[in-house]
């Protein structure tokens, strides 16, 4: 079955990397995509938007996916006028956490022994993309998302 | 990934030596400050000169290291490149530690 088409505007530019399931692999595959980014004029700053989203993702399919060694997971990133869609398809165990509101409350700094050491991940995630989407598959998960391209105007911090 | 600690006109300064504190060197960042943290001391640097992203299991090991001083040591932070600085911004964690653009403008600061 096709996927339903939610991209609006064809891409203008397109990569596809393959990712081992370890940390080691998905820090590797992060310093390509900015560098593919970086190549294609997309400025620093929506380069390190795309890493932090992509980083939360891919470390939560490897350390939650239950993926065997041999069991890539696929990312597809596209490059709009307006957006960098990204596209995360893996055959590990159904996560759907990204469709839950990060309960993540803004710390208390008066009281450092009750400071958050986590819970982070899915708060940056839904702070920087948009549209955040699973995809309709049989086996394993298919994310979609796209980070808003920005200008030095429309810093989001 | 590794860390260094010094000791610059009486003030405690560990300084990161590597790109990235992240999900694949996050424990090994937190075992290793354990080691070099000093004690006996009111604050420490720590200093991210050179380290260019830092993501929710870096930011998740900073927190863990600056509760595992407290109350009797202040952990603070210096050299912070602006991709780093928008995960303490985003998070708010900005609020929650002491941040001077270099290690000398730590050092220098009077609140100590």
């Amino acid at each position: 079955m096709p996927l339903p088409a939610k991209i609006d505007e064809e891409p203008y530019s397109c990569d596809t990397f393959l990712i081992a399931p370890d940390f080691g692999s998905v820090r590797n595959t992060l310093v390509r995509v900015s560098a593919w980014l970086s190549d294609q004029n997309v400025q620093p700053e929506n380069c390190d938007n795309v890493q932090l989203v992509l980083a939360e993702i891919l470390n939560n399919i490897v350390e939650h996916g239950s993926l065997w060694a041999s069991q890539e997971i696929k990312l597809t990133v596209s490059l709009t006028s307006e957006n960098i869609d990204c596209r995360i398809r893996d055959l590990g165990r159904p996560i759907r956490v990204l469709l839950r509101k990060s309960n993540y409350g803004l710390p208390d700094e008066t009281v450092t022994s009750e400071l958050p050491e986590g819970g982070f991940g899915l708060f940056l995630v839904q702070s920087i993309a948009r549209d955040i989407r699973y995809l309709p598959i049989k086996t394993g998960n298919h994310l979609a998302l796209c980070v808003p391209l920005i200008t030095d105007s429309e810093q989001i911090y | 990934m590794n860390l260094i600690s010094q000791e610059l006109d009486g003030v405690s300064v560990i300084s990161v030596v590597g790109l990235r504190i992240d999900a694949a060197c996050a424990i090994q960042f937190k075992d290793r400050f354990r080691e070099l943290a000093p004690e006996n001391k009111d604050r420490v640097i720590l200093d991210l000169d050179g380290v260019d992203f830092v993501d929710s299991s870096g930011l998740g090991a900073i927190v863990g290291i600056m509760k595992l001083l407290a109350p009797n040591t202040r952990l603070e932070l210096s050299g912070m490149c602006e991709t780093v600085k928008k995960v303490f911004t985003l998070t708010r964690m900005d609020r929650v530690f002491a941040i001077h653009n270099k290690v000398s403008d730590a050092i220098a600061c009077e609140d100590r």
